[in-house]
């Protein structure tokens, strides 16, 4: 103001320079003094109000500047003006001095102007930022939330960089990571800084095409931010294809390709990153960038922390809030119950005289000062002795006394301690486990003493322990294992447990029950008891009126139920037991107790003696034996919770005997099944059910493709048809049927057994029907075999008669035969006879000779064997047959095949007999192989199949004859069978050949080959070796 | 002149025979059981007996082993059908001196006869 009107003060040079200084300093000296002035004023921070002060003031300078440029220009043009006039005119040659003067003054100011618009210009850009932080702290003061505080931290760091995209990343923990993140002791450890064990929550982001969703997470890896993170400083990338960090193909959205990242630090910890890109103006981020964030973020972080605290204050606040109400709510409970308390004084008074337990109010020094009358039985005292005064602390077990000690100031200390095991002394020096639960009593705010109930634990350990002891055989008896071994663990458990001296388990044997397992027992106890069962003179079992036999002694009374629970040693349980043997023989009789004793128990020195009975539901399966030689061992109540002991032992060894007995009926089955060749289980409507692998054998078919299926798939419609009529038959009558059925798929033979399975459907119908089907083919073949025998036999008996027949006819015929041969003799010796007489003689004799030759052959059949019986090889036999045919053989073109066994066992046999039987046969081949083309006659010998007492040896002959006609097989052994042309055979050769075989106990049989033409069948028997013979006796035998 | 014995229960094989051997020159004595057989070798002592051995009642070797007690010298020829060879041989090892099968050839039973008495009478002188 006295600055711009200076310039118009004088032409006088010395005035000019003057002031000059004077504007100089007015220019510099103003702002300045107006910016102190605006620091001075207030505190640190501007408010809106001087700001525009501070504004108008820096425009005033600015109008102010400018005029006085105008000013010194113009002084400028003078200034040259006169120059010129100096050069031309020489006017005012006194002023050039001044005037070039006023030229540099005039340069220097303009310089000095340049500077100081420079100077503004930073300043305004100074003054933005400045308002921008003012701003920004002004907000971050009010802002107490941390999302809505990011959100005007980035859009203030967008508004002083010029950036146009900018996000916010708060840095979180990954939830998968908390725990290890969280124990690491210090946070900074390189372990607990890896970036996969935390993330970014973006909280607020601008710009972007598409925004970034509030709250969403940002892997840290896969983020630029990463190196913020990293490095926990700030990450300024001018190029992000160039830079070594990034390296990343710039996207077009985010404009240039810098950007900036600044960490926000709360403390000493990285907060959050600030991300900003694109600068509106083009340009690149750099440091001043970098500079402005940093003083604007550490001007925000107080109101960074304040605001995390403040979410944290939040939290607590939340949280207390609940507790209030839940307080609130405990006092009213409390107030109830304290009301309800009240009430029930009276009744807890009443209570604490008659609760059956202890409870005591004691002094801090263990004076006794209340106590109800349980505690004094409890401790076997009077009330008067409790009136006198007891100190707590000597009832205390001398090892507990420290720890009632602690214990007891503990609880004085308003520690809750619950309820504290100890074990106390009674009056009578006897201990016992205690339980004490006790509270301090506080007088006014001061504990005085304590409060309490001692439960005494005596019959829980006490039931604990059995408990434990019921556990563990339960457990044993569930293990599976051998029954011995299970008894004898359990016999242990028992006796570990109640340190009884000996132990014994009877178990069912028969009609006994002897000892199945003992421990502690002498041998020869155990030898001598070992069995129940009296015996008379005859060591015959005695046995009452039912038959049963009869169990002596308690053992016996026990096992057999003879008990009177009216009687002490008695249980209702069914068990005995003395803890006085001696003093129960002397004082009972023997009617009380219920059987004849053996008293070996007492004369072992047992005086302990206890039977508990093995239950299985109601039956005794057993009985559990516990012996000692020291009295009162035992209680009433160890013997009722043995009864229960007794009964589950019982259970499982029934349940135990019962598996065995399955075992083996399963075993059984299993065998049965095996053997059984076909079994299956089918419904009514023939549906397969089962069926066994013999039966699906037979099917050739995985099991999955028979079931379910029905018998139809599987068989012809007239095969299904009878089967389903069967299982009709057995459905209705629930009888079983049998029948017998030839298989169509290989033509065996099935004797089926069709039954009605055992479960009845809901409407007590037969449902289901087992089919046992078993091959009877070879039992078939073995019948037919058995009826050709017969057959044969028959036939061999026929033939037999009519041997013995013929035999006799032929005597008869024989005879007369004689007589005319003898006559005809005569006759023919006779003189003078014509001629044709002696022809017509000799014919007679002729056929005479035939007759006696048919007869002579008749008889041969029935004829014992006169020649004796040799030793023959029958392959030389045969040859020599051969070779009287040989020439023959010939002639009739026949092919003759042998084949021999040479190692043949000689038969013993009348040689011209056998030669015979070759020979009928031989010259019945040749006669049916008449005409036919091919001709062969093949014989062969071999062994035969053996029977019990004999080996053989088997020929056949074998021809390509005309065979046989079935109708003929039975006919052709008969007499005077033939299918020759009369007069051409007598039909005797096979019927001698049939004799003579039978007469060397052989057999001979014909078969027609397929391909044509018969084989005949001679089996001969051979003498075994010695030394065969006698191993096969061996072997019967 | 040497006496025969024929011993057969077929009175028409008896007759035959005796025509026969009559008719060569032979002494002929019959009998048509055992029990007559004994007897008549006892009346006549034949040098040769023809026996039948199959016979009604007393048969063939039952009656020669009779005869062999009476008069061992006699020479026995048996008397068989062809079909009972086996007997014939039996009555051999019980004594016999041979046997003629049924039916006859005569002269065969001439041959076996005469040779039998040759025997006998050779062994007499």
């Amino acid at each position: 103001m006295a600055g711009f009107s200076s310039p118009r003060g004088g032409p006088q040079k010395h005035n000019i320079r003057y002031k000059l200084v004077i504007v100089e300093a007015l220019i510099f000296v103003l702002p300045l003094l107006c910016i102190t002035y605006i620091i001075y004023q207030g505190d640190y921070y501007l408010d809106p109000s001087h700001l525009i002060l501070f504004s108008l003031i820096i425009l005033l300078i600015l109008g102010g500047l400018i005029t006085l440029r105008q000013i010194f220009e113009r002084i400028a043009t003078i200034a040259t003006s006169v120059k010129k006039a100096e050069q031309g005119d020489m006017i005012a040659v006194d002023i050039r001095e001044d005037v070039s003067e006023l030229h540099d003054i005039s340069l220097s100011l303009n310089n000095l102007v340049q500077k100081f618009e420079e100077t503004t210009k930073e300043l305004t850009r100074r003054t933005f930022e400045l308002f921008m932080i003012k701003e920004l702290t002004e907000n971050a003061k009010k802002k107490l939330s941390i999302n809505e505080l990011m959100d005007v931290i980035l859009e203030k760091c967008m508004a002083v960089t010029g950036a146009q995209i900018g996000s916010v990343f708060m840095v979180e923990v990954d939830p998968r990571h908390k725990s290890l993140v969280l124990k690491s002791p210090a946070n900074a450890s390189p372990l607990t800084e890896k970036p996969a064990f935390y993330r970014f929550r973006v909280v607020a982001s601008k710009g972007h095409e598409k925004e970034l969703e509030r709250d969403s997470y940002i892997s840290i890896d896969k983020s630029l931010a990463k190196h913020v993170f990293l490095e926990k400083k700030i990450l300024l990338v001018q190029d992000i294809e160039k830079d070594q960090r990034t390296l990343k193909a710039n996207d077009p959205q985010y404009g240039p390709p810098s950007f900036l990242s600044m960490p926000i630090f709360i403390g000493r910890r990285l907060a959050a990153v600030v991300n900003l890109a694109h600068k509106e103006t083009g340009q690149l981020f750099d440091g001043n960038d970098e500079q402005v964030l940093t003083i604007m973020l550490g001007e925000i972080s107080f109101a960074l922390e304040n605001a995390m605290l403040h979410s944290e204050i939040d939290k607590e606040l939340q949280k207390s809030k609940t507790h209030t109400i839940k307080l609130e709510q405990e006092i009213e409970e409390r107030k109830r119950v304290e009301a309800a308390l009240r009430e029930n004084e009276k009744k807890y008074k009443g209570l604490f005289n008659f609760l059956p337990i202890s409870l005591f109010e004691i002094s801090k020094e263990g004076y006794v000062i209340t106590s109800n009358p349980m505690s004094a039985k409890t401790f076997g005292y009077t009330q008067e002795e409790v009136n006198r005064g007891l100190n707590a602390l000597r009832m205390f077990v001398p090892e507990d006394l420290e720890r009632v000690q602690a214990d007891i100031q503990r609880v004085l200390n308003g520690e809750q301690i619950g309820g504290i095991e100890y074990t106390m002394i009674r009056k009578d020096g006897s201990t016992f486990p205690v339980i004490i639960f006790a509270s301090p009593i506080i007088y006014g705010s001061i504990p005085v003493g304590l409060r309490g109930a001692i439960i005494d634990l005596t019959e829980r350990k006490q039931s604990e322990e059995h408990q434990r002891l019921v556990n563990r055989i339960l457990e044993t008896l569930n293990t599976p294992n051998e029954m011995t071994n299970l008894i004898h663990k359990i016999l242990l458990l028992v006796k570990e447990h109640i340190g009884i001296e000996a132990i014994g388990i009877r178990l069912r044997e028969g009609e006994d029950f002897p000892y199945y397992e003992t421990t502690g027992f002498p041998p020869h106890f155990v030898e001598a008891e070992n069995y129940l069962c009296a015996r008379d003179h005859k060591n015959e079992l005695i046995r009452d009126s039912q038959g049963n036999p009869y169990l002596e002694c308690m053992c016996g009374n026990i096992i057999c139920g003879r008990t009177d629970s009216s009687l002490p040693f008695f249980t209702e349980g069914g068990s005995f037991w003395t803890n006085r043997t001696t003093e129960l023989l002397a004082s009972t009789f023997e009617k009380d107790r219920q059987a004849r004793m053996r008293n070996r128990c007492n004369s072992a020195g047992y005086e302990s003696v206890a039977l508990i009975p093995l239950r299985s539901g109601e039956e005794i399966i057993g009985l559990l034996q516990l012996n000692d030689k020291r009295p009162d061992c035992f209680t009433l109540e160890m013997i009722q919770y043995f009864e229960g002991i007794g009964a589950s032992i019982g259970i499982a060894i029934r349940r135990m005997r019962s598996e065995d007995t399955l075992k083996e009926s399963e075993a059984k089955y299993r065998s049965l099944a095996a053997s059984i060749d076909s079994m299956y289980l089918v419904d009514r409507d023939c549906t397969y059910l089962f069926v066994n692998e013999g039966h699906r054998i037979r099917f050739d078919l995985p099991v999955e493709e028979i079931i379910g299926r029905k018998y139809e798939n599987f068989h012809s419609e007239e095969d299904a048809q009878e089967f389903a009529e069967c299982v009709r038959e057995v459905c209705k009558t629930g009888k079983p049927i049998i029948r017998e059925h030839r298989s169509e798929r290989d033509g065996r033979y099935f004797l089926r057994t069709f039954s009605p399975a055992m479960d009845r459907g809901a409407a007590e119908e037969i449902s289901k029907v087992v089919i046992v089907s078993k091959d009877i083919t070879d039992l078939k073949q073995l019948e037919r075999d058995l009826q050709n025998a017969r057959d044969q036999l028959f036939h061999s008996e026929k033939l037999a008669a009519m041997g013995r027949l013929s035999t006799g006819v032929a005597h008869e015929i024989l005879n007369p035969v004689n007589i005319i041969s003898m006559e005809l003799q005569l006759l023919q010796t006779m003189e003078n006879l014509p001629p044709e007489a002696t022809e017509e003689l000799a014919i007679c004799r002729d056929q005479l000779n035939r007759i006696v030759t048919i007869a002579e052959n008749l008889t041969q059949f029935a004829r014992v064997p006169t020649k004796p019986m040799v030793k023959c090889d029958i392959n030389i036999l045969i040859d020599r047959v051969l070779n009287i045919y040989s020439s023959q053989l010939k002639i009739k073109r026949v092919a003759t095949v042998v084949q021999y066994q040479s190692d043949l066992p000689a038969p013993f046999i009348d040689t011209e007999k056998m030669e015979q039987v070759i020979f009928n046969l031989v010259t019945n081949a040749i006669d049916f192989m008449e005409g036919k083309e091919k001709k062969v006659l093949q014989i062969t010998t071999g062994k035969g199949s053996p029977d019990k007492t004999h080996d053989y040896i088997k020929i056949t002959v074998a021809d390509t004859g005309t065979g046989i006609r079935t109708e003929d097989m039975p006919k052709i052994f008969e007499p005077f069978f033939t299918t020759r042309e009369p007069g051409k055979g007598t039909g005797l050769g096979l019927y001698i050949s049939y004799g003579i075989i039978q007469d060397h106990g052989g057999r001979i049989r014909a078969e027609n080959n397929e391909e044509g033409g018969a084989t005949f069948f001679i089996e001969l028997p051979v003498i075994r070796d010695t030394d065969h013979r006698i191993a096969q006796d061996k072997g019967v035998r | 002149m040497e006496r025969i014995l024929i011993v057969d229960d077929e009175i028409h094989t008896v007759r035959l025979l005796q025509r026969f051997l009559t008719s060569k020159g032979y002494e002929v004595h019959t009998a048509t059981d055992g029990r007559e057989a004994i007897q008549k070798v006892t009346e006549v002592k034949p040098h040769v007996v023809l026996l039948d051995i199959i016979m009604p009642g007393m048969d063939g070797l039952d009656t020669l082993k009779e005869i062999k007690k009476i008069d061992s010298h006699a020479a026995i020829i048996m008397i068989t059908a062809v079909i009972d060879e086996d007997m014939a041989k039996k009555a051999m090892q019980l004594g016999a001196f041979d046997y003629v099968t049924k039916p006859f050839d005569l002269d065969y039973v001439e041959t076996c006869v005469l040779v039998k008495i040759i025997q006998v009478l050779g062994s007499d002188n």
